[in-house]
């Protein structure tokens, strides 16, 4: 990592604020996923899943700036210094959407279980309280809909498949259901959200809806006997910014261009 | 009475204005769907004219596409074209959602002969190799070449994100359709 830019711009540090940290997990957990969907552009098994992939990183990049947005009316600043311009240790994305995109069984398997979980987050966000926060639910709430089936598609198809796939699929599942427990984990001040109902069910509230989704799923694929290796005590530490080894090197060529280029734009 | 008159002539004046700036905006094509415009696609939410000042409220297709920036650009050059504006305001409305329900009679038709079939052509949620269907040589999405529903669902994610790939059996082209979401 030698040859990669030194940081030449400042960061910034978002405030302590409960309703913020909500915001940035919804936003840095979007832009993470979407950062590492777009690995496959070029490069995925199929001309129509190079496709598929730059699709929902688009999507997903395109949700993390609404939610950038929300971000920016509450500390005035720009969608930019809020996603590239904090240190690594400030993001409040889950682990698990930050570890690199191994092979294609661990990235579908992590796009279904995690997209059944923005689904479980976004229901509950309906409900907000807070107008600046349902009232962008809407048109993500519609694209993801399109996500849930296509990861859907891929796992009925190798349910029908030949067993090779299969084991590959439950490989993959296996490190992504071990590390699944940090979509959950509850964020900094998220009592007080919890009280005033901008947050009306907490996070590890959300565990049951999402685990009995994912039964429901992987009850049509075959692979129940795969759900005991979901650990809501593993993949802990990113909503309060510890993250792992595979996040230093993703931050620094994310960053890159923003840190080295003030004011760039094309 | 003469000044009721004065401001009608007024009102009118700026109704013109507002119908012109209206009329600029939803001419603009869509970057990725010539000559489909934004107006036929149903983008444009709102237009206000305050004096010599624009307000043009549009919808994204799709919340992360690309082409925003450009059509953003082209809204403004096309709104400061009409006389009488000089300075316009583009908003993205994020909290409103599209839909090809949005899309124009008018727009559905240039679509079709733009070769991308439109919604309502038939199009299934899941378009990934198993569509559920009795008949599936009877139950594609309408070809917009040659109007056979004798077609294949090639992939759910095309050259856009609001669009689809498949081909057609029957003159043997392959061909795009708006998504249906």
């Amino acid at each position: 990592m030698t040859n990669l830019p030194r940081a030449t711009r400042g960061s910034w540090t978002a405030p302590d604020d409960p309703k913020l940290a909500l915001v940035l997990s919804l936003a840095d957990d979007e832009l993470m996923i979407g950062h590492r969907h777009s690995h496959w552009t070029g490069v995925a098994p199929t001309l129509e899943e190079d496709l598929a992939f730059s699709s929902l990183a688009q999507d997903e990049i395109g949700h993390a700036a609404i939610w950038y947005g929300v971000a920016e009316e509450l500390t005035g600043e720009d969608e930019d210094t809020l996603a590239f311009g904090r240190r690594p240790e400030e993001y409040r994305h889950a682990v698990l959407l930050e570890r690199e995109p191994g092979d294609w069984a661990y990235t579908i398997v992590r796009q279904h279980a995690y997209d059944l979980y923005d689904h479980v987050r976004m229901s509950v966000l309906t409900e907000s309280t807070d107008a600046s926060i349902n009232g962008v639910l809407g048109p993500i709430m519609r694209e993801e809909r399109l996500h849930r089936a296509h990861a859907r598609a891929w796992l009925d198809r190798v349910a029908d498949g030949p067993a090779d796939g299969m084991e590959r699929i439950r490989a993959g599942a296996r490190r992504v259901l071990a590390e699944v427990g940090g979509l959950f984990e509850t964020l900094p001040w998220e009592e007080e959200l919890v009280k005033v109902g901008i947050l009306p069910v907490s996070s590890p509230g959300m565990f049951e809806p999402w685990r009995q989704a994912m039964a429901e799923d992987y009850d049509r694929f075959g692979l129940t006997d795969t759900l005991d290796a979901i650990d809501p005590a593993g993949g802990l530490g990113g909503r309060q910014g510890t993250h792992t080894d595979d996040f230093p090197p993703m931050w620094e060529e994310m960053t890159a261009l923003y840190r080295e280029h003030p004011g760039a734009t094309w | 009475m003469v000044t009721e008159l004065v401001d009608d002539m007024a009102t009118d004046t700026a109704v013109d204005l507002l119908v012109a700036v209206h009329r600029a905006v939803g001419a603009v094509e869509d970057p990725e769907m010539p000559p489909v415009t934004i107006g036929q696609l149903g983008m444009v939410h709102d237009v206000v004219v305050d004096g010599a000042r624009a307000r043009v409220e549009v919808i994204p297709t799709f919340s992360g596409c690309p082409a925003i920036a450009y059509i953003g650009a082209d809204i403004e050059s096309a709104a400061l074209g009409v006389d009488g504006i000089e300075a316009v305001d583009v908003v993205w409305r994020r909290d409103i959602g599209w839909g090809p329900e949005r899309i124009t009679e008018s727009g559905r038709a240039t679509l079709t002969e733009a070769g991308i079939a439109p919604p309502g052509s038939g199009q299934a949620l899941v378009q990934l190799g198993r569509r559920p269907s009795a008949d599936p040589v009877a139950d594609g999405v309408t070809c917009p070449h040659c109007g056979s529903r004798n077609t294949r669902d090639d992939s759910p994610f095309g050259s856009a994100p609001c669009r689809s790939t498949h081909s057609c059996r029957s003159c043997k082209t392959p061909f795009d359709a708006i998504k249906d979401f």
